[in-house]
């Protein structure tokens, strides 16, 4: 075998094992991307099932037996009421803020969500409001081992 | 003999170099089949959620009478006026016996139906799990055993649907699965 012979089988062989390296991360980019998917699926869905529940608690603590005409009358401030420390007690939509909860699944583990609320603009939803309003935003933050960025979806509630 | 350490030594690289190309072909086949299985699978998923919100949601509009029928694990019946024509009608989902789905390599798939008035029933997904919990207004897990009693089913206020979803066939040595569940509370049932 000629110096050049075995250089072109030295060259064939390399250029196999480069086709061959860059193949399977390909492939394990693709894995990746599928599970990812999936996570985002399945987080997308827990999401909505909270959402689901908010939606059905009054607005505020002050509109839970009575309505309220004026924004000030609402609660100062977003979050829990005194003798609200369960969920299950929890009766209007502002006492899910900073409230965070887990979901388990068999294939793709635990879903960490965390909520907040605050007061926006009608007008403008995107911007967080320092007064009181009859318009909050939710927002739900979603993460997963297999997630590759945090999952975050709002929804506004009026009054 | 030089010549004879050529010629061996040629075949010694030749044979791995085309072992390493039928290697490679098998695992290009493999992830071929397995990422198809995959999207079937989640394409399959997506599918299945937006037919249960389409329905579970509008469980009890327009339905003057009992709303819940009938409630267990793995089926339930409903009342809503899903077309919005004016008339309730009913709709339940429920899953086939595993012996329907001999024919697949998955000793696990079931049929999953839905059931429109006294239509016959039409095969809504193939799954592995579906799962049914109920919850009640202060989200307490209603226990099944009393969910045959019609007053008991009227403190059904959400609705847990776990769902699996395997691929039918193996890829590699397991079956593509994605799991997906949702609580879904139906407005006219608060």
């Amino acid at each position: 075998m000629s110096a050049t012979q075995t250089l072109l089988t030295i060259g064939g062989i390399l250029l196999l094992t480069f086709l061959m390296l860059s193949y399977y991360r390909s492939s394990g980019t693709q894995t990746e991307i599928s599970i990812n998917n999936e996570a985002i699926i399945t987080g997308t869905g827990i999401a909505q099932s909270l959402f689901d529940e908010i939606q059905g608690k009054a607005f505020d603590e002050n509109t839970t037996t009575s309505s309220v005409s004026d924004p000030n009358d609402l609660s100062t401030s977003p979050g829990k009421d005194p003798g609200e420390s369960l969920r299950s007690s929890f009766d209007d939509v502002d006492d899910y803020s900073t409230y965070a909860t887990n979901d388990t699944l068999n294939k793709l583990g635990v879903f960490h969500s965390d909520i907040d609320v605050h007061y926006v603009s009608a007008s403008d939803p995107d911007v967080n409001s320092y007064t009181r309003t009859f318009a909050k935003r939710v927002d739900i933050t979603v993460t997963n081992n297999y997630l590759t960025d945090t999952l975050k979806l709002s929804q506004v509630i009026s009054y | 003999m030089g010549s004879l350490i050529d010629i061996l030594g040629s075949f010694a690289i030749g044979g791995m170099v085309v072992l390493m190309i039928i290697a490679f072909n098998l695992k290009m086949q493999e992830d071929s089949r397995e990422t198809f299985s995959n999207q079937n699978v989640q394409g399959n998923t997506a599918s299945s959620a937006e037919v249960f919100d389409y329905y579970f949601y509008k469980i009890g509009y327009k339905a003057p009478g009992e709303k819940i029928i009938y409630a267990d694990s793995n089926s339930i019946k409903f009342a809503a006026d899903i077309n919005n024509d004016g008339t309730p009608d009913t709709t339940r989902f429920f899953l086939g016996p595993k012996s329907e789905m001999s024919n697949t390599e998955n000793p696990d798939d079931m049929k999953l139906y839905r059931q429109d008035n006294s239509a016959a029933p039409v095969l809504a997904d193939i799954v592995t799990q579906f799962n049914l919990t109920y919850y009640d207004s202060l989200n307490a897990e209603i226990n099944y055993s009393v969910l045959g009693s019609s007053s008991e089913r009227s403190k059904i206020r959400g609705i847990k649907i776990n769902l699996k979803i395997e691929s039918q066939d193996k890829s590699g040595d397991y079956f593509p699965v994605v799991e997906w569940q949702k609580l879904i509370r139906p407005k006219n049932l608060i």
